[in-house]
């Protein structure tokens, strides 16, 4: 035993933050790097990354929409909201999230709402509620300027860096929790949230049917790139933390030495992120010939990668508040089943797959464009039936994705 | 390396205890991380405590007291009595160790700049509030404490911590932990007052006291009086043993855990 | 794979049903935060407290302005002074009322209380005063505190209990189902004296019946008296309400049979200290003066863990090892929260249990080798000698023993009237000494001679051996060498000698003080040797020393304003106890018959004690058996045996519910425990704060004191026809008076002056109790205004009135408004020498001892202190019995610094520790493969039970420790059915085990009785075999 005392007593204390607040973290990261994978095509304009902006845009509206969401959910008070506004704090990473975070939705609605007019423009004489969302959102039929889109994807990649910075910081300035309390925290996040982003990408490329070759491609592409970065940062705090006596490095060494839940996350997280990052290495680097069989399966790949991002935020923000800060040990919770645990969680995910639904159902997203107007969208496009669209669209790409670059 | 980081820490508990007496300019400048200014409370006065562990006997009267005065919810504390059994360092021999604990109230209190709202803010006379009326129960403040001082209050939900009893301190009465320490452990008072009994303890002892965590820069303003140094940060213990068992041996779960 | 229109609404119509799913999903997931928005539209999404940075912190009693000292009340609120019942400590309290809804708000210390304060205040301190004494002001408070503990405060939630009976209860059913109806007082009182077939289950004696002075109860067995020692009461602890009780039972209605908690609790150490103080009536014992002494060794009592007073010898622990005035070791199976590792001088010594008496007796060898004793102080053979000296008193150190087998005086002193020097029995006749080899009368010698052990010529021509009673002690402790001692207790030959040279080198301020460690299967012998160490040291009564205290100012007594002894119809019980104690076998018709028929009279059927108090370890087990008289009926106060004493539930829950053995079982109680649940009738009694009475220390407060209580709080229970409430007062009073016994009722209590005063309910008698106090010695001032405010005793006023002379009213609000009547501070010491002493001689050998038989084995006691191991009752040891290849480990039990036996019900003081793991030394844990922890099953010859392993090195091998206090099974752990209607089911009031469920019938005895020690009859619950393995 490697203990010096006994502990007879000591309180259980509780978790101050609950999923919701992995949720929040998960979603919101989910926001930001969907909308740097949609940036490509959409505000740079590399034309390539069209099908895959798409489906970020998708992926993008719907986590900035839902996010807030669940931070709300994590207030007791939830109501007092306006307080943030209220009474403002520049010392608090939080109150200048909460200054942060409404300006980038309305930027990211702002952005969505530029790529789809002209799909929405084109829609307006569908039939039924997607007409009618389409004649409601499309805002006349002046055509939309290229520059807008691009000013305001500029605008929102600035204020979506601001969340990142944020969203690291609000943790890594808490020295109270030393496992948070390092400068590499905040990059660590921005990563898996990339990996989180192309493994969503991944996935809804498969469920929508696009099953896009180019998306796949890159996305594992990115995939590769955000496990390489994971990789070094990991490997950075660990060699920057390994001898320090105090500070993060030293607190999860004690965790994982001394907690068996803490050996087999770390473990569980090790094993996982070297595999996913083999396992792309070995799809990005088969012959052309055999990508596509191999590719249609990267969503699982995407699956693992959404898993990763998810359990990083799940250990970083639950497991860590069970580390006992002034008693011995760790205290356990079970998640509990209700509105605060397991239901909460699934509450959101199933909030935002409403939400992407309710989209794909009224919202032409598969026509996004980088601005334009109506004339631009192909008419059989927008009254073909959304999954022969995605036919088609998958087709295309699946022939292009072998084909010279674009003009990009 | 263990007992070298925790002898050093050691050291720093007592000279941070000490430097920490010389209280801060109290308009501390606002900025990310530095406290908003300090607003209400007795500009005069400097509150803190110091515990004399070698008259804390484990009673709990603290607890139960304060958990009673101040309406907190059940199962959660302003103030808790850890206790442990402890080989002594030199002799080994085996003894019990109390650890009272309770907020800080920090000189540097690190659950104050990062309430969003300043909800939480800290009074001139040191002690560190929550205004429960604009308290959003982001539970931020709570995340940062080391010292596990905070809680959301199931019932008012909103953030909830010792006050020092300030209701009674301005009733001149005594705190309901320091008014029931059956030990006699706990002493409260205005450190600016050089008369006062917490400033002639902390003159005559100085050189013993510690605090907790002080690699943390908190400046903590609750002071041990025979603290061993291996307690100041998270104790390298065999953690409690929290299983409640049934009358069959069937784990029961904890009577009042909220969440 | 072109989709057809049918297929894509198909398809659409999918996912909106998906979305829906999600948004449902979502709204039942968010459904708590959806409710605190509904609910924060108020403005927050909690209850609003009383103040945005206060919360809902009380409101302060009153306020002292810091700088004038100026105190105001708050007129919302009341304080009170009163008792504390958390523990048998009974500290004295103050009580924090709301004025409007009569709750209690917070406790508090008595500032007046030597119980409670470090430095009470002296009586004459106006209440004012007092109050601002506790607050910030001058920065008082803190210096001399009055506290309550962590029960103390959390108890005030037993008033408002789910759990507590308010109503006359009847029971539906057969003893023990748990299921009640409601009755009116007056029904109640009817059915329990009148009888009847009140069950259904045939013809039960009423109390009328039983209540017979006339007919004996076995015309064969004439000395167990009349018919009346059928009816059994007992009762807890004294809860300042025992004289009325005992008015009652032993005056009123006159039985023998009044037992009370005593044989379960401490009584082996009290005999022990009993026969050391020469106190075998009373049982007096001692504590360490701690603020002087210097070396304190703790045998078997954990000063901050428990003991008595807790609070106090906390306290006073805790300012000596911040002062470094004292140095202490406690000698106990477990650690626990008397040894501090955060200061010095202070240490734990693990000692085997149920082995005291080798530990003790290898320091009593070690003192009388090395001359480790006060010497001058045990030369002094007398009193002459004594007052010589200056000493209080003296001991029979050096008083000769008659050491001959078979001479009619064995055992006894050799008197002056041996030799024909003076008349036996008068005052001339004393002991003889030896002083320069001469045989001297003991109070015409200044110092005699230790060690003797010669012949002597007795007057009517015998010779006989002598020995002192040093000598003798010698020869005790030289039975065994140090090694074995060492071996037997566990603790090693080198730590025995230092102690014992720490000891010695202290002289009289080196004390030692035990108590429920000697609870064991020697534990008399082991208390007597213990307490023979503070002999040795010649402490007794010596600041620093072992302490006596001062006793209480006894209201109950033929006072100068009431007689509360006598009344005119006064009644003695006569008979023998159903205990069979303090009544010599060799003088029952049993033994005479056994005698006449030529039979060995001993093994007796079962154990008479000739001089243990009477025993409820005894009573109720043997009342069910028959032996040596059944009985009728039993009323319970407040006593719970089946939980508190080891092993009695298996052996006689059985038995309880047949009501051919046992007719009519009344519990006066507030709560429904394990032993009241088998009750036919249940009286709701008053709670803590709602009650009469008067306390005393049990000791540890040097001065003399009485502390007061009072209905600070309206009793929340029913209420009589006449509007009383129904409570152990009124219940009594309602009894004896409907069947006519003297005492009670309209002329029963004589004033000064003979006049007669009526009883007809509790205030009737305790107020006039209260005058007596008040008029004690120099009588008290009168309260003025002030006092009646700030001591919150406005509510008691009219009482006063209704039942007091005018003139004593005053006097009287003055001891309430205080909460008692306590001797100055200033009092306690005379130079060196404690104001209170105690002026018996102190006996090495106690004769009393010496001279009685054991009636199992038929063989003479040994006056002295010696060393043996745990004995059944047949004197077999226990391990003959149980040996230790089956029973490898001892357990025992230590109580529990926040719980006590009823307090589970508190959630405050669950929420801090819900549960009791079991303590297990590294080495057994690893023996039986068990980790930090594991669950495991603890089996022992009478149950099993499942706890949860706390390995460490902090118990002693071999031994297994469990905190008290816990394992409940009623009191809240199992709901009673009432009215059909079910109390709350509570599981966590189940948690935990209780170590007494692993007591065991002792298998050498013929009537059932559990495991008890053989000398005083206590209950057993220090070193019972047990076994252990996962479960
Ligand atoms: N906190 C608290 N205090 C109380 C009470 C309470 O319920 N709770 N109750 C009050 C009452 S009624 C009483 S009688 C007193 C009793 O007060 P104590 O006598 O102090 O308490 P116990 O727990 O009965 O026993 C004392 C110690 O004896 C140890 N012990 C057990 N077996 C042995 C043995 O064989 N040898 C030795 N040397 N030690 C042994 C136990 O581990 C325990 O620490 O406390 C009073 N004070
Ligand atoms: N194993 C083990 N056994 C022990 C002990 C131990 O340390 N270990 N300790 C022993 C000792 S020292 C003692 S003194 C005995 C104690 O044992 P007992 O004196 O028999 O019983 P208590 O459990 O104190 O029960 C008193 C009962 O009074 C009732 N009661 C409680 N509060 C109130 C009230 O305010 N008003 C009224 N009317 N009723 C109330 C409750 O029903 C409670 O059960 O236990 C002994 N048993
Ligand atoms: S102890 Fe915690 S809550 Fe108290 S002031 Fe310091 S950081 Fe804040
Ligand atoms: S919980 Fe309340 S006091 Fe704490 S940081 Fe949030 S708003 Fe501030
Ligand atoms: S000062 Fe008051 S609030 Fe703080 S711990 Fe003590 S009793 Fe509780
Ligand atoms: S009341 Fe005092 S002695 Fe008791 S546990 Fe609290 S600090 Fe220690
Ligand atoms: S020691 Fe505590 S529980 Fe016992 S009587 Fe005193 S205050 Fe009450
Ligand atoms: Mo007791």
């Amino acid at each position: 035993m490697n203990s010096m005392a006994i502990e007879l007593l000591a309180p259980r204390y509780a978790i101050a933050w609950y999923p919701w607040a992995v949720q929040y973290f998960f979603l919101i990261a989910l926001s930001y790097a969907t909308l740097w994978l949609a940036a490509p095509a959409l505000v740079f304009g590399r034309q390539r990354w069209l099908p895959t902006a798409r489906l970020a845009m998708l992926a993008c509206l719907t986590t900035t929409l839902v996010a807030p969401v669940a931070l709300l959910a994590d207030l007791h008070q939830p109501l007092r909201f306006w307080h943030f506004y209220a009474y403002a704090t520049s010392s608090s990473w939080m109150s200048i999230g909460s200054l942060l975070l409404p300006l980038y939705v309305v930027g990211v609605l702002l952005l969505a709402w530029l790529a789809w007019r002209p799909a929405l423009q084109a829609n307006r004489q569908a039939p039924g509620l997607a007409g009618l969302a389409a004649r409601l959102l499309s805002f006349g039929s002046a055509p939309t300027p290229r520059a807008a889109l691009v000013l305001v994807g500029l605008g929102t990649l600035a204020l979506s860096t601001g969340i990142m910075l944020y969203t690291g910081a609000e943790l890594a300035v808490v020295k109270a929790r030393p496992l948070w309390n390092t400068v590499w925290l905040p990059p660590m996040l921005v990563a898996t949230g990339f990996i989180a982003a192309a493994g969503l990408i991944l996935v809804l490329n498969r469920v929508s049917g696009l099953r896009d070759q180019a998306t796949i491609g890159q996305m594992l592409r990115v995939l590769l790139g955000a496990c390489l970065v994971a990789g070094l940062v990991a490997g950075s705090w660990f060699l920057d933390g390994i001898n320090a006596n105090v500070g993060s490095v030293a607190a999860a060494l004690d965790s994982v030495r001394h907690s068996p839940s803490w050996r087999s996350t770390a473990l569980w997280g090790g094993l996982t992120g070297v595999a996913l990052f083999g396992a792309v290495l070995y799809l990005l680097t088969r012959p052309a010939a055999r990508r596509p069989a191999l590719f249609a399966w990267a969503w699982v790949l995407g699956l693992v990668a959404i898993h990763m991002g998810w359990m990083f935020r799940w250990v970083v923000l639950m497991d860590v508040q069970h580390v006992a800060r002034n008693s011995a040990g760790f205290h356990h919770y079970g998640i509990p089943a209700g509105s605060s645990g397991l239901l909460g969680i699934v509450g959101t995910f199933g909030l935002w797959l409403a939400a992407a639904l309710v989209i794909d159902l009224l919202i032409p997203w598969r026509q996004a464009r980088q601005g334009g107007s109506a004339a631009d969208v192909s008419l059989s496009d927008s009254t073909a039936s959304s999954d022969s669209t995605a036919q088609s669209d998958a087709q295309r790409a699946a022939q292009k994705i072998e084909g010279a670059p674009s003009h990009g | 390396m263990d007992h070298l980081r925790r002898s050093l820490l050691g050291q720093l508990a007592r000279l941070s205890a000490g430097a920490a007496l010389i209280p801060l300019s109290s308009v501390a400048s606002a900025g990310i991380n530095s406290q908003p200014p300090r607003r209400e409370g007795d500009p005069t006065k400097r509150y803190g405590m110091l515990i004399d562990l070698r008259q804390c006997i484990g009673c709990q009267a603290c607890t139960v007291s304060c958990h009673i005065e101040n309406d907190a919810p059940m199962g959660k504390f302003r103030t808790t009595v850890s206790q442990y059994e402890v080989e002594h360092q030199e002799t080994g021999t085996l003894a019990t160790f109390m650890l009272p604990r309770l907020c800080n109230h920090c000189e540097n209190p690190p659950c104050v700049p990062v309430c969003p709202v300043q909800a939480t803010y800290q009074q001139q006379d040191g002690i560190v509030v929550v205004d429960s009326d604009r308290c959003v129960g982001c539970a931020y403040c709570v995340n940062a404490c080391p010292y596990d001082a905070r809680f959301i209050n199931d019932r008012t939900q909103t953030a909830d911590k010792c006050t020092f009893c300030a209701h009674r301190l301005e009733a001149g009465l005594l705190p309901a932990c320091v008014e029931s320490c059956v030990g006699g452990a706990r002493i409260i008072g205005d450190m600016r007052d050089p008369e006062s009994q917490i400033s002639r303890m902390i003159a005559e002892h100085r050189d013993e006291l510690m605090v907790l965590q002080p690699e943390k820069n908190t400046l903590p303003q609750v002071f041990y009086l025979g603290m061993d140094e291996r307690f100041i940060t998270r104790p390298l213990a065999e953690p409690v043993a929290l299983e409640v068992l049934d009358p069959h041996g069937k784990e029961m779960g904890y009577e009042f855990h909220g969440h | 794979m072109a989709k057809s229109p049918v297929d894509t609404s198909r398809r659409r119509f999918m996912k909106g049903a998906v979305a829906a799913g999600g948004a449902a999903t979502f709204v039942a997931g968010y459904s708590d935060p959806l409710a605190k928005m509904a609910k924060g539209v108020t403005g927050s999404a909690g209850e609003k407290p009383k103040d945005r940075i206060h919360g809902n912190s009380l409101a302060p009693e009153y306020r002292v302005d810091l700088d004038t000292g100026e105190l105001t009340l708050n007129p919302d609120q009341r304080t009170a002074f009163t008792i504390c019942y958390g523990c048998t400590t009974q500290c004295g309290v103050r009580v924090r009322v709301d004025n409007a809804s009569d709750r209690v708000l917070r406790v508090s210390g008595n500032p007046y209380h030597p119980l409670s304060a470090d430095d009470h205040l002296p009586m004459r301190t106006p209440v004012a005063e007092a109050l601002r004494h506790v607050s910030a002001y001058g920065g008082q408070g803190q210096v001399n505190r009055s506290t309550a503990c962590a029960r103390g405060n959390a108890m005030m939630s037993q008033l408002e209990s789910p759990f507590r009976i308010d109503h006359c209860l009847k029971r539906v059913g057969g003893r023990g189902e748990r299921r009640w109806e409601k009755i009116s007082f007056e029904q109640l009182i009817e059915e329990i004296c009148e009888g009847g077939d009140l069950f259904g289950e045939g013809h039960v004696d009423g109390l009328r019946a039983i209540h017979d002075h006339d007919t004996p109860i076995d015309p064969e067995n004439p000395e167990y008296g009349p018919k009346a020692n059928q009816l059994m009461v007992m009762e807890a602890t004294d809860y300042g309400r025992s004289e009325l009780l005992k008015r009652f039972t032993l005056n009123a209605f006159a039985t023998r049979n009044y037992g009370h908690h005593g044989s379960y609790c401490g009584l082996a150490f009290r005999m022990g200290s009993g026969a050391v103080m020469n106190d075998l009536g009373a049982n007096a014992h001692v504590k360490p003066d701690i603020q002087n002494a210097r070396f304190i060794m703790y045998i078997g009592t954990a000063p901050s863990q428990a003991g008595n007073p807790f609070k106090r010898q906390g306290r006073l622990i805790a300012q000596a090892r911040a002062e470094g005035t004292l140095e202490y070791v406690v000698v106990d199976p477990a650690l626990n929260a008397s040894t501090s590792h955060a200061a010095d001088h202070n240490r734990w010594v693990p000692i085997r249990p149920g082995t005291d008496s080798a530990f003790a007796m290898a320091i009593i060898q070690w003192l009388l080798d090395n001359e480790g004793y006060a010497r001058a102080f045990l030369e002094l053979p007398g009193k002459a000698a004594a007052d010589a000296a200056g000493e209080a008193t003296h001991s029979n150190a050096t008083h000769l023993v008659i050491d001959t087998e078979n001479h009619p005086r064995r055992g006894r002193f050799l008197m002056a009237s041996d030799l024909g020097l003076a008349e036996a029995g008068s005052d001339a006749d004393a002991p003889l000494v030896v002083v320069d080899g001469e045989l001297v009368h003991g109070e015409e010698a200044m110092a005699a001679e230790l060690f003797v052990d010669r012949e002597v010529d007795l007057a009517d021509g015998s010779t006989v051996r002598v020995k002192s009673s040093m000598t003798l002690l010698r020869e005790s402790a030289n039975e065994y060498d140090l090694a074995t001692y060492a071996e037997h207790c566990g603790i090693p030959e080198a730590t025995i000698v230092e102690l014992a040279e720490r000891y010695a080198s202290h002289g009289r301020r080196a004390v030692v003080n035990c108590h429920g460690g000697m609870m064991s299967g020697n534990g008399f012998y082991a208390a007597f040797a213990v307490q023979m160490l503070n002999l040795l040291a010649g402490n007794y009564n010596m600041k620093g020393g072992s302490a006596v205290g001062g006793g209480q100012f006894n209201g109950f007594s033929q006072g100068p304003r009431y007689d509360l002894v006598d009344f005119p119809g006064k009644r003695g019980p006569q008979g023998v106890f159903l205990s069979r104690s303090r009544f010599p076998y060799e003088r029952s018709s049993e033994y005479r018959r056994k005698v006449e028929a030529g039979e060995n009279p001993y093994p007796a059927k079962a154990p008479w004690r000739s001089f243990a108090p009477p025993t409820l370890t005894e009573h109720l087990p043997s009342a069910l058996d028959g032996y040596p008289y059944p009985i009728k009926a039993v009323i319970g106060c407040m006593a719970n045996p089946i939980y508190g004493q080891a092993g009695l539930e298996a052996m006689i829950a059985d038995k309880l519910k047949d009501p051919k053995r046992l007719g009519l079982f009344v519990a006066v109680d507030g709560f429904i425990n394990e032993t009241n649940r088998y009750a036919d009738y249940i009286v709701p009694d008053s709670v803590m704060y709602e009650v009469w009475g008067f306390t005393g220390a049990w000791k540890g407060a040097l001065g003399r004191m009485t502390t007061a209580c009072w209905p600070v709080v309206e009793p929340r229970q029913q209420k009589t026809a006449e509007g009383e409430p129904v409570s152990m007062d009124s219940f009594f009073i309602a009894v004896a008076k409907r069947l006519g016994l003297s005492g009670f009722g309209d002329e029963a209590i004589p004033d000064a002056d003979g006049n007669l005063h009526p009883l007809n309910r509790a205030e009737d008698y305790y107020l006039r109790a209260a005058a007596n106090i008040a008029y004690m010695d120099e009588p008290l001032p009168e309260a003025d205004e002030s006092d009646v405010a700030h001591g919150g005793i406005a509510p008691l006023l009219p009482r006063l009135e209704r039942t007091l002379k005018k003139e004593e009213r005053g006097r009287v609000a003055y001891l309430y408004a205080r909460g008692g009547r306590f001797q100055d501070a200033s009092d306690h010491f005379r130079g060196e020498r404690l104001t209170n002493a105690w002026r018996r001689t102190l006996c090495v050998y106690n004769e009393v001892v010496g001279t009685s038989i054991d009636t199992m084995s038929g063989k003479p006691n040994r006056g002295v202190p010696g060393h043996s191991l745990p004995l059944l009752a047949n004197q077999q040891t226990m391990r003959e019995v149980f040996p230790e290849e089956e029973w490898p480990l001892l357990a025992f039990s230590f109580k529990s610094n926040l719980m006590n036996s009823y307090a589970i019900g508190n959630e405050r003081l669950r929420m801090i520790k819900p549960y009791n793991p079991v303590k297990m030394h590294r080495e057994d844990a690893e023996r039986y493969g068990i980790s930090h922890g594991d669950t495991i099953r603890i089996e022992s010859p009478g149950g099993s039970v499942v706890g949860l392993a706390l390995v460490s090195e902090s118990v002693m091998p071999g031994s297994l420790g469990i905190e008290h206090g816990y394992g409940h099974r009623d009191l809240g752990a199992t709901p009673h059915v009432i009215d059909g209607e079910s109390q709350p089911d509570m599981p966590w009031l189940r948690a935990g085990i209780n170590i007494n469920d692993l007591g065991f019938r002792d298998p050498t005895r013929n009537v059932d009785g559990t495991w008890l020690e053989p000398i005083s009859g206590a209950s057993v619950r220090q070193g019972l075999p047990v076994r252990v393995r996962r479960a």
